[in-house]
């Protein structure tokens, strides 16, 4: 019974119109009209019909939608006279039969009458014959004129259809000729055609327009854009798929408002870190939670080749991102792959090559002579600051600075290089100046390799997609690459009326090589070492008598490790030096051990089962597994005299999520919903295993354990487990696509959390309202879509750096005997970091859609934070996690749009966006309390900097004046000086903290171009950020004075020299003043991290139609495309982007980030 | 609706590479373990060089002392030798000693708090229990002499020491004052001496703590607080009833025996674990010895010239430091590395000799002493002769100074000449070994690093630097080799620090004072 009631609900196609039947008035009926209507809807008009005329009005709901509204003025009109005026220019016609008014869509006539929201249909109508039974047509692309194979062709209304051939040609018997045919096709808008008698019709289908009527991956399914009440961002391939990316979300960049992407490495395969609408979480994560396919992804992003990806849609606030709850609080990135369109079968041939260079230069250092007079002046500087005299000091200075060198590239002593105000002889010559740049020993031009082929197609009931595709990227430092192979397969079949099933496997294989060692401070670190070592240390080894290189029997030169050196007959003795002794990057990074191998595979295997009409139950399994070995040694070098040493470490990532989701969905009347309820379990397990070994018994490349003699370290291993379910449920309604809503609620619990903490509500409610369907904006011109939408809802996080936090642990501590040592006091009450989130938007397309674009204010309110109190030290327990603290990520986002030129040839396409983004926070457990140069308290953000109040430079002894702490310390006369009536001191330790900015820029986004010529395309875009501060720990090492015999920054030009100079750069110095000198951390070091980069430039070329078609090609385009291109900062070699959250440590010895430059090649057969 | 993997348990998960506390207190077998742990944090690896717990404690207290020479200026613990480090209130180093120590205190106390209530031989459980209370009466000495001013023989010590955790708790304490702080360290003490005095079986290795390992650092505590004779009592005890025994093969450095717990002087020492002290630069040798890492190889540890010249020729010490390093017969220092006048060969841990493979940098740690026999001679000593039992002293004095040097007979000094004779044989035993810095202080001296630069002298370093030329011509016989290396000095300010200066208080890390707020700073 209720089954029978639901189908015949389901399937009203034509309904009552007006409601009004029900009280039909007494009035007299007639067969005039009198109406004086101005932009009076149809609707309204029909009711007057209805009651002037007590005729019933029938109508397909879905024709009054783009129906315009009546003016007319009539007095007593004759009804016929009057529906022919009303409907004279409205895509419908009226007739009237035994007192029924009949409405049904006009077929429209070949000038396509004006019909903006309804995308171009023109219909041939030859040879008019009511008595026509059969149809021939053709359907083709409205944008090619391609012919469109296994396009559906139905008669409205019944069960007769039949598909185009490959040529897009049909034919079907037995049509009425009142019958209406309905033309579809995967990807393309479908259309409905009237008959009208005719024999032939044809069609052209216009692709799926991507503006507002988007169809987007949305949680658990897909949306309509158009009546979406969240905030979701959709990145669509166009964005990115002639560029060379090794990982798509780079393409994030500047182009997605609200999603700041770290700059990731120059490290060939390295990823950057993403946030979603700022900082969200204090102690927990702040990654986004990563959906392939409709499935949690916990795998490196670098497995999902980019070719192989449809679109993005980023999920931004709590209606969009609620439904995933349990992790969804630093939003969701969901990554949707390609699948295949019905239609003949489809192969893109894709090639790229690219050459990889850094981006952006280093810090400016000193040339060899000005670094020779500096290091003479640090000496003679420190010499009479210990007590020295200065005659002394002079005297003394360039023997003991060539001593200390260690080298001597000039071949003079010291007496005759340096005159006695330390000035370097003019006659001076670097005998090996061709032999000094390190940092270019150790870079190269890499080359980059993509190809990709994907083959796809479909029928009316299976699609598939499957592609193969091979990167490889050589990095700009020597010997390190990284290679992928990835391989996709998606299949999709209607196996019956009521049972959908298909499968989608992700894989890929990648190897990294040559990883470099980014440690901070060591010299292993060959960033490090290429970058301070000065250049008047050679690279190879040369005779210092003569300054010409020394050579092997071979007659090659020998790399010099700085280990000191003598010839065999013992007449050429080379001291060494002391920085970086035992070390030769430019020949070492030739045998870089270090790598990895990853091998992933993604499963993801569905079946949607049609219950009853409109209820739908879908199952979704997914399995993702990570394979990973890791390796590095250590080479046997004579120079070094190292044994060698060998680790392999391996790990694997197991997970797997299941789905049960009902969905259910109802029209009644204008009334649509759609109900969703689920349930999902989702386990995520990680294996880890570690080895080592030293002692290399036949020295060489053979780092396998066979080789090697001793165990290094013990092995280890450890196993985490981590399961998360959840229970969900979403409505989402809407009347007339006019005025919208939804709600969703989801209960989670995580094993992270004791058993009576452990579950959590989250949910969310939206509205919207699309202001451009309302009558009265129909005057409004210049408005075609205005969309308002609003949404609060709250989501959860749990990701603490451990697995188990809520447990008191011991961890091993062994001391050959089995040990432990308390680890964790655990709190059982930890549970769910909620994140509650406003979002209000206004969506619009103006100006006759040249331009489209929304303005959003946002505010994410974090509370309940998971937050890491740290404890006393004298506690002997470092932090205690709770639940506890409040944060808001406030802020507005604008995109604009414009389409400023369309003409034949022309087309000039113009984009901008910004986000406004404010971080504060608002209660803290523990207030204030400072965090390494940031200061925590409530009312600031997260990354306000907070350091000594930095003055300048003394005039009278050079050194570095700081704002004296007068409240805390007690001061002797002689540690103050007073300027402009504030004291000063040069005592670091007694110096005033200060608020200094913060480095969250205050504005961050992006704008660009899209300019077409005929079959050329020219496409960049630039990322900005504005407002924020950055902490140049860089700068400061290149400046600062604790590591003798470095390369120096050029700004040391500048130093202080002599009472009286006014500089901001200290005297150069040594010893125990250089704790002044090198100014520790304060304002002194602190820039603007204001920046702009051109993240890429693209300039395509379509080959011309016909002179594919000889050659059976339907696309070809060529293309160059160079990510990263260019970069404006305050000061070389800085790139702000890099830590954009911290503003800190981005520039220390890394691999710096990398410019692409690429030509490439798609064809589409 | 179809549910999967509902089961009661999905959602309960369990680390693997740790354990639950309360598996830990379950017994006294598992008790035990968490002493095994307090053992490791002595030496535990920190997440930067050279944070590693005791280890760089020890190296701590001879930078900031005269005896152990930096023969460059550039090298790693610069900072640390020119006093500066230990002043800075931010600096991550300097913290790690008080971190390593309250991370040992309060393992002790969650032993001491639970380990009545676990199962096992009650031997077995005042095993556990003397041993933790030791460490937390040792953490409290170690720290208490770094942050309060010295312990004033003469009475009145309500000067700031330290804050005493004696419970489990992370609330803020303040500060208890220096005279409390050695009540409580003696008290804890007195109560590990006797719940060890209960235990008859012998420890495994000699990282545990026996009774005469805590004798002995009683007998410290004792000497530090002017207490001359109870220490020497007291350091008589561990003498006569440790079964230690002098030891002079402990200099055979070509053997590295001076860094192997098998000498029989050895009463309490890190044993080494190579296959888990894997990472370089976390260890006590990787500062000091030759082992191949870029600090020995550029910077090798010299004895202050001064004190070296007072070792007599036939002294089996004297040879430990090398004067003449080109002719100096198996001079043992890392692949192009640097040679120093006067650098140290004490602390060999990898000799060319004993297998041509393995010098090569392969060999990262070794055992380290932490208390040797000689140490309580000197004690006694010391704390006789001061405590006007010269007799006895030069006794206790004999027994050490005659091993070390078959020539030497007794002591005929008396009064100050006497204690400057013992003082002296505690500088040459100890070298190294962490105590000048504390000896200085406790002693109420100044640091004196030798004269200032003359003018009309070389100072060795300037003009022909040791780097190239081993001995420099017209050096200052007066001066020390401090300040004198090849091309910078390190600076006037540390060359002298005068007694009581407020610098010989090392600050409180600004960490400790946010988060426990009771905690007050010393004068910066």
């Amino acid at each position: 019974m209720k089954k029978h009631f639901l189908f015949k609900v389901l399937r009203l196609v034509i309904i009552f119109l007006l409601a009004g039947l029900m009280h039909v008035s007494a009035m007299s009926h007639s067969q005039t009209i009198t109406l004086h209507a101005k932009h009076l809807s149809l609707a309204s008009v029909l009711e007057t019909i209805r009651q002037q005329t007590g005729y019933a009005v029938y109508a397909n709901i879905v024709h009054l939608k783009d129906t315009k509204p009546v003016s007319i003025t009539a007095n007593n009109m004759p009804l016929q006279t009057f529906l022919d005026k009303i409907f004279a220019d409205q895509p419908l016609k009226a007739s009237v039969e035994d007192k029924t008014i009949v409405l049904s869509r006009k077929r429209v006539t070949q000038a396509g009458t004006s019909q903006a929201k309804v995308p171009a249909i023109q219909v041939h109508a030859n040879n008019l014959d009511v008595q026509q039974a059969q149809i021939t047509g053709k359907v083709v692309s409205a944008e090619t004129g391609e012919p469109i194979s296994y396009a559906n062709v139905v008669v409205k209304g019944t069960t007769k259809g039949i598909s185009t051939d490959a040529q897009g040609n049909y034919r079907l018997d037995g049509v009425a000729a009142d019958a209406v045919l309905i033309i579809s096709s995967v990807g393309y808008q479908s259309l409905e055609i009237a008959v009208n008698g005719r024999k032939q019709i044809d069609a052209k289908l216009a692709l799926q327009s991507e503006t507002m009527d988007e169809v987007m991956v949305v949680a658990y399914g897909t949306a309509k854009k158009s009546t979406y009440t969240g905030s979701a961002a959709v990145i669509g391939e166009e964005t990115f798929k002639n560029r060379p990316l090794t990982e798509v979300t780079q393409a994030l960049t500047g182009t997605t408002p609200g999603v700041q992407v770290g700059t990731s490495n120059g490290q060939p395969g390295s990823a950057p870190t993403l946030r979603i609408r700022g900082i969200g979480s204090f102690n927990a994560s702040n990654d986004p939670l990563i959906i392939l396919d409709g499935m949690p992804y916990d795998n490196a992003i670098t497995s999902i080749n980019p070719t192989d990806i449809e679109s993005i849609t980023v999920l931004k606030d709590a209606s969009s991102a609620a439904l995933y709850g349990a992790r969804a609080a630093n939003g969701v990135l969901m990554i949707n792959t390609k699948r295949g369109r019905t239609g003949k079968p489809t192969v893109v041939a894709k090639y790229n090559f690219g050459l990889t260079s850094r981006q952006s230069s280093d810090y400016e250092r000193l040339s060899d002579k000005d670094y020779m007079e500096l290091y003479w002046e640090a000496y003679r500087n420190s010499t009479v600051l210990n007590g020295g005299t200065l005659a002394d000091a002079n005297r003394d200075a360039g023997a003991a600075l060539l001593a200390g060198i260690g080298y001597n590239p000039y071949l003079m002593d010291a007496a005759e290089l340096f005159d006695l105000n330390g000035k370097l002889n003019p006659n001076a010559i670097n005998h090996w100046a061709d032999d000094t740049d390190w940092y270019g020993g150790i870079t190269q031009t890499g080359k980059r390799h993509d190809t990709n082929v994907s083959i796809s197609g479909g029928t009316e009931k299976t699609d598939y997609y499957t592609s193969l595709g091979y990167m490889n990227e050589e990095g700009f430092i020597i010997g390190s690459k990284f290679n992928r192979i990835s391989a996709k397969a998606n299949a999709n079949s209607q196996i019956t009326k009521w049972l959908k099933m298909g499968t989608n496997l992700n894989t890929a294989q990648s190897k990294s090589d040559g990883q470099q060692a980014e440690t901070s401070g060591a010299i292993s670190n060959p960033f490090r070492a290429t970058r301070f070592l000065g250049n008047i240390y050679p690279i190879h080894l040369h005779n210092p008598a003569t300054g010409e290189y020394i050579l092997d029997e071979n007659g090659n030169k020998i790399p010099d490790f700085g280990s000191g050196w003598t010839s065999e007959d013992g007449t050429i003795v080379i001291s060494g030096r002391d920085n970086f002794a035992g070390s030769n990057h430019p020949f070492e990074v030739h045998d870089t051990y270090n790598g990895y191998l990853r091998q992933t595979i993604n499963l993801k295997g569905y079946a949607d089962v049609s219950l009853l009409e409109g209820l739908k139950l879908t199952i979704n399994g997914g399995v993702g597994t990570n394979m990973y070995r890791s390796w590095n040694g250590g080479m046997i070098y004579e120079q070094k005299g190292n044994a060698g040493s060998s680790a392999q470490n391996s790990s694997n990532t197991n997970t797997w999520t299941f789905q049960q989701l009902l969905n259910y969905g109802k029209d009644w009347g204008r009334h649509h919903m759609d109900v969703l309820a689920g349930h999902e379990s989702y386990q995520y397990q990680y294996w880890y295993l570690s080895t080592s070994m030293k002692t290399q018994t036949i020295p060489g490349t053979n780092f396998e354990y066979a080789n090697f003699t001793e165990i290094n370290a013990l092995p280890n291993s450890y196993t985490h487990n981590y399961r998360v379910e959840g229970y969900l449920s979403r409505v989402n309604y809407d009347f007339d696509e006019k005025y919208f809503a939804s709600a969703s609620y989801r209960r989670d619990a995580s094993s992270r959390w004791h058993k009576d903490s452990r579950w959590g509500n989250f949910w969310s409610v939206g509205a919207g309202w699309s202001l451009d369907k309302e009558n009265f904006m129909k005057d409004v011109r210049f408005v075609n879509r205005l969309k308002l939408r609003t949404a609060y809802g709250t989501v959860g996080n749990d990701d603490l750096p451990g697995y188990y936090p809520w447990r008191a642990v011991y961890a091993p501590n062994d001391n050959g005997e089995a040990g432990f040592v308390q680890s964790s006091l655990g709190n059982k009450e930890l549970t769910w970091e909620v994140s509650k989130n406003f979002d209000a938007a206004a969506e619009f397309v103006l100006f006759d859609n040249r331009l489209d674009g929304s303005v959003e204010y946002f505010n994410r309110v974090s509370s309940n934070m998971l937050f890491s109190v740290p404890q006393p030290i004298s506690s002997g327990i470092e932090t205690i996690d709770v639940n506890a603290g409040s944060m808001y990520n406030k802020g507005v986002e604008v995109v604009l749009n414009g389409n400023i030129l369309k003409t034949n040839d022309w087309s000039i396409g113009l984009n901008l966006n910004t986000t406004f983004l404010e971080n504060k926070l608002t209660s803290l457990p523990l207030d204030p309390y400072i965090s390494s140069i940031y200061k925590i308290e409530a009312g600031h953000s997260r990354y306000d900097f907070y350091l000594r109040e930095w003055y300048g430079v003394n005039p009278d002894n050079g050194f570095n004046l700081f704002r004296a702490d007068l409240e805390q310390f007690e001061f002797t006369p002689d540690e103050l000086k007073e300027i402009n009536g504030v004291m000063y001191t040069e005592n670091i330790e007694k110096s005033l903290y200060v608020y200094s900015g913060t480095s969250l820029p205050k504005a961050t986004g992006g704008f660009g171009a899209d300019i077409g010529w005929k079959n050329f395309n020219l496409k960049f875009s630039f990322y900005y950020q504005l407002g924020g501060q950055f902490y140049d720990g860089g700068y400061k090492s290149f400046m600062n004075t604790s590591l003798v015999y470095n390369s120096r920054h050029k700004d040391l030009l500048k130093r202080w020299r002599q009472p009286g100079d006014i500089t901001d750069v200290a005297i150069f110095t040594n010893g125990t003043n250089s704790v002044n000198i090198d100014a520790a951390s304060s304002t002194r070091w602190l820039v603007t991290s204001n920046m702009l980069e051109l993240t890429n430039v693209n300039l395509s070329y379509r080959l011309p139609k016909a002179f594919l078609q000889s050659k059976n090609i339907s696309d070809a385009v060529v293309y160059f495309s160079a990510d990263n291109a260019w970069l404006l900062a305050h000061r070389k070699g800085l790139y702000p982007r890099r830590n954009f959250n911290a503003g800190y440590i981005s520039n220390d010895d890394v691999y710096a980030p990398s410019t692409i430059a690429s030509f490439g090649l798609s064809l589409t057969f | 609706m179809a549910v999967m993997s509902c089961s009661k348990d999905f959602l309960e998960t369990e680390s693997t590479s740790a354990v639950d506390q309360s598996i830990i207190f379950k017994d006294t077998k598992a008790a035990l373990m968490a002493i095994n742990g307090i053992h490791r944090v002595m030496y535990e690896k920190g997440n930067y060089a050279p944070k590693m717990g005791y280890q760089y404690y020890m190296l701590y207290m001879d930078f900031l002392g005269e005896d152990l020479i930096y023969t460059k200026s550039n090298a790693q613990f610069r900072t640390e030798a020119d006093w500066t480090r230990h002043r800075q209130t931010t600096n991550q180093y300097p913290r790690h000693i008080y971190e390593y120590i309250y991370k040992i205190i309060a393992n002790a106390n969650m032993v001491i708090e639970n380990i009545d209530n676990a199962e096992g031989p009650q031997e077995e459980r005042d095993y556990v229990k003397g041993q933790a209370i030791f460490y937390r009466a040792f953490s409290h000495f170690c720290a208490v002499q770094l942050y309060g001013k010295r312990y004033d023989r003469a009475g009145n010590n309500t000067q700031m020491g330290i804050v005493l955790r004696m419970e489990s708790s992370t609330d803020p304490k303040e500060r208890s004052s220096v005279e409390d702080c050695y009540v409580a360290i003696n008290e804890d003490l007195d109560e590990a001496i006797r719940l060890l005095s209960n235990v008859s079986f012998e420890r495994s290795t000699k990282m545990h703590i026996n009774v005469h390992v805590a004798r002995a650092i009683k007998a410290r505590v004792l000497l530090t607080q002017g207490k001359w004779l109870d220490a020497a009592e007291m350091a008589k005890m561990v003498v006569d009833h440790s079964g230690a025994q002098m030891d002079n093969s402990c200099y055979d450095y070509k053997q590295g025996r001076c860094s192997d717990a098998t000498n029989k002087e050895w009463i309490w020492a890190k044993i080494a674990q190579p296959e888990l002290e894997t990472a370089t630069l976390f260890n006590f040798y990787s500062y000091i010895s030759n082992t191949n890492i870029s600090y020995n190889k550029n910077t090798p540890r010299a004895i202050n010239n001064l004190l070296y010249e007072k070792i007599s020729a036939t002294d089996v010490r004297k040879p430990l430091w090398v004067e003449d390093v080109t002719n100096h017969p198996g001079l043992v220092y890392p692949p192009g590395g640097n040679r120093y006048k006067w650098m140290s060969q004490k602390f060999i841990v990898d000799h060319p000799d004993n297998s041509s493979s393995s010098y090569s940098g392969a060999i990262i740690t070794a055992d380290l002493a932490f208390i040797r026999l000689p140490e309580m001679y000197l004690i006694m000593a010391e704390g006789y002769a001061r405590g006007d039992e010269e007799g006895k002293a030069r006794d206790a004095l004999y027994v050490v100074a005659h091993d070390r040097d078959p020539m030497y007979s007794l002591s005929s000094n008396t009064g100050d000449d006497l204690t400057e004779e013992i003082m002296t044989q505690r500088r040459v035993e100890l070298w190294g070994e962490g105590f000048r810095f504390l000896d200085l202080k406790r002693l109420d001296m100044p640091l004196d690093r030798g004269p200032k630069p003359r003018s009309g002298y070389n100072q060795g370093g300037a003009v022909n630097g040791w780097k190239n030329n081993f001995n420099p011509t017209n050096l200052d016989p007066l001066a020390s080799n401090f300040n004198m290396y090849e091309e910078q000095a390190v600076g006037e300010a540390s060359r002298y620090v005068a007694a009581g200066a407020k610098e010989w208080q090392w600050v409180i890390p600004e960490l400790e004072i946010q988060y426990n707020p009771l905690c007050k700073q010393n004068p910066l």
